[in-house]
């Protein structure tokens, strides 16, 4: 009988236990066994609290450690493809120097950049020009290229045009006396750019029938050894008569705003030496 | 006999140590599973009434010491579902993952319900200890999502320790 109801009457008492603690108002005298439990229990919580934390660290050093494998892997083998495209490069080179040496060309002129400062700008005088704190004892020449990055590209900004021993006077692209091979990138038309104002320049001698249109590249041709090829001058932005039969010119905005130039980079000539026959 | 004893005791310990290492690392802004009411139900499940209420009863008044609930709220709730449960063993196929979340669902209904309403009751003055209703939402869904889990642990080891056969005999 007692066996059969046992789990009733144990259900009773509890409930019994229950109710008594509840009507007694227990929790209050429960308060400082609260405490006292929340104090017993913190030392030997903490230890697996820690342990999990300590496991977590090491999964998150683990993995730190495969990503930076993974970006190792991948820097190895970006040198990996650079190396190839340089031994690819210097076989070019090897070829070019003996195509060159058998067609009797002579070598385009290397440059080495300086960085320069620039001190001062005078767009008001006749020579629309700014001043560099770079002069002859820094290598520099007259008719040296000068540019300046535009985001991480290099655009021109003019040509050395006076040299002093600290000091030269950068003839700035906008000037009217200004004239530089040039091509439209997409066409690959080729005219002459030349300086009409502080912020216009001209693309001049383009064909009647040019398929240049406004937003086109403009970049320098590396006819005439003055500047290397490739280099931004300005984006096209309309196209006019010239007044001369058969031909348009398109006004380029200049890709350099003088004003806005702190610092250049002088593009020196190296000296070329006589490449030897391979 | 030892065995079993020290089986109820085993439980006991590391059910409580289960909880409290769980909750106290629980990160989600909702309530962890109620893993002690999950227990006392599967516990129940297994037809060990006496067994379910006692540890029902005392982890109970453990989480009221530990909370700020009532003393004694918990306790009784929990002992009543294990009795219930128990009491239902025969009439419920515990084995089925479905049954198990029912009875999690149902056990969690229950625990709230009269969780507020002994709040209500004996609180007296001042705020009681009443969830709302999403963070209650959010606890029946967890218990229920935990429920096979807690179930399968703890009747696979009860079979273990206990020699495989299920009672249904209300006096345990």
């Amino acid at each position: 009988m007692f066996r059969k109801h046992f789990s009733s009457l144990l259900f009773i008492v509890y409930s019994l236990l229950g109710l008594a603690f509840l009507s007694w108002s227990a929790d209050n005298a429960v308060q400082s066994l609260r405490h006292t439990v929340r104090y017993l229990m913190s030392p030997w919580s903490d230890p697996p609290l820690a342990l999990m934390e300590q496991m977590g660290d090491t999964g998150r050093n683990l993995a730190r450690l495969i990503a930076q494998d993974r970006v190792a892997r991948s820097l190895e083998e970006r040198g990996l493809t650079r190396t190839m495209d340089r031994l690819w490069c210097e076989a070019v080179e090897a070829e070019n120097v003996r195509l060159r040496t058998l067609t009797g060309l002579t070598p385009l002129p290397r440059y080495r950049p300086l960085p320069a400062r620039v001190w001062s700008w005078e767009t008001a005088a006749a020579l629309r020009s700014v001043t560099i704190h770079r002069g002859a004892r820094d290598g520099i020449k007259a008719t040296d290229p000068v540019v300046a990055f535009v985001g991480d590209r290099p655009a021109v900004v003019g040509l050395v045009a006076e040299v002093f021993p600290d000091t030269a006077r950068v003839m700035l692209l906008t000037d009217p006396s200004s004239a530089v091979s040039a091509a439209v990138s997409r066409t690959g038309e080729q005219g002459v750019v030349e300086g009409e104002g502080p912020s216009r320049l001209v693309l001049n001698y383009l064909y009647s029938d040019t398929a240049a249109a406004p937003g086109d590249e403009v970049l320098t041709a590396g006819l005439g050894e003055l500047f290397p090829s490739g280099l931004l001058l300005g984006t096209v932005v309309g196209l006019e008569d010239q007044g001369i039969e058969s031909f348009r010119r398109a006004v380029v905005k200049p890709a350099v705003r003088a004003t806005g130039v702190r610092e250049v980079l002088v593009l020196l000539r190296e000296a070329r030496v006589p490449e030897k026959r391979p | 006999m030892r065995l079993k004893g020290f089986f109820w005791v085993g439980l006991f310990i590391v059910g409580w140590l289960f909880h409290t290492v769980v909750s106290s690392l629980w990160s989600l802004p909702v309530p962890s599973p109620q893993w002690l009411l999950l227990a006392v139900l599967a516990v129940g499940s297994l037809g060990r009434v006496a067994a379910a209420e006692t540890l029902g009863f005392f982890w109970g008044l453990m989480l009221d010491v530990q909370g700020s609930t009532l003393f004694g709220t918990q306790g009784w709730i929990l002992a009543a579902a294990g009795f219930v449960v128990g009491r239902l063993s025969r009439q419920v196929d515990a084995e089925k993952a479905l049954s198990q979340v029912i009875l999690a669902a149902a056990g969690t209904l229950f625990h709230l319900l009269i969780l507020a309403q002994s709040e209500l009751l004996f609180r007296g003055s001042g705020a009681p200890h009443v969830p709302p209703i999403g963070a209650a939402l959010g606890q029946l869904l967890l218990n229920a999502a935990a429920a096979p889990l807690v179930f399968r642990l703890v009747r696979s080891a009860g079979r273990r320790f206990l020699g495989g056969e299920e009672s249904h005999a209300y006096g345990d």
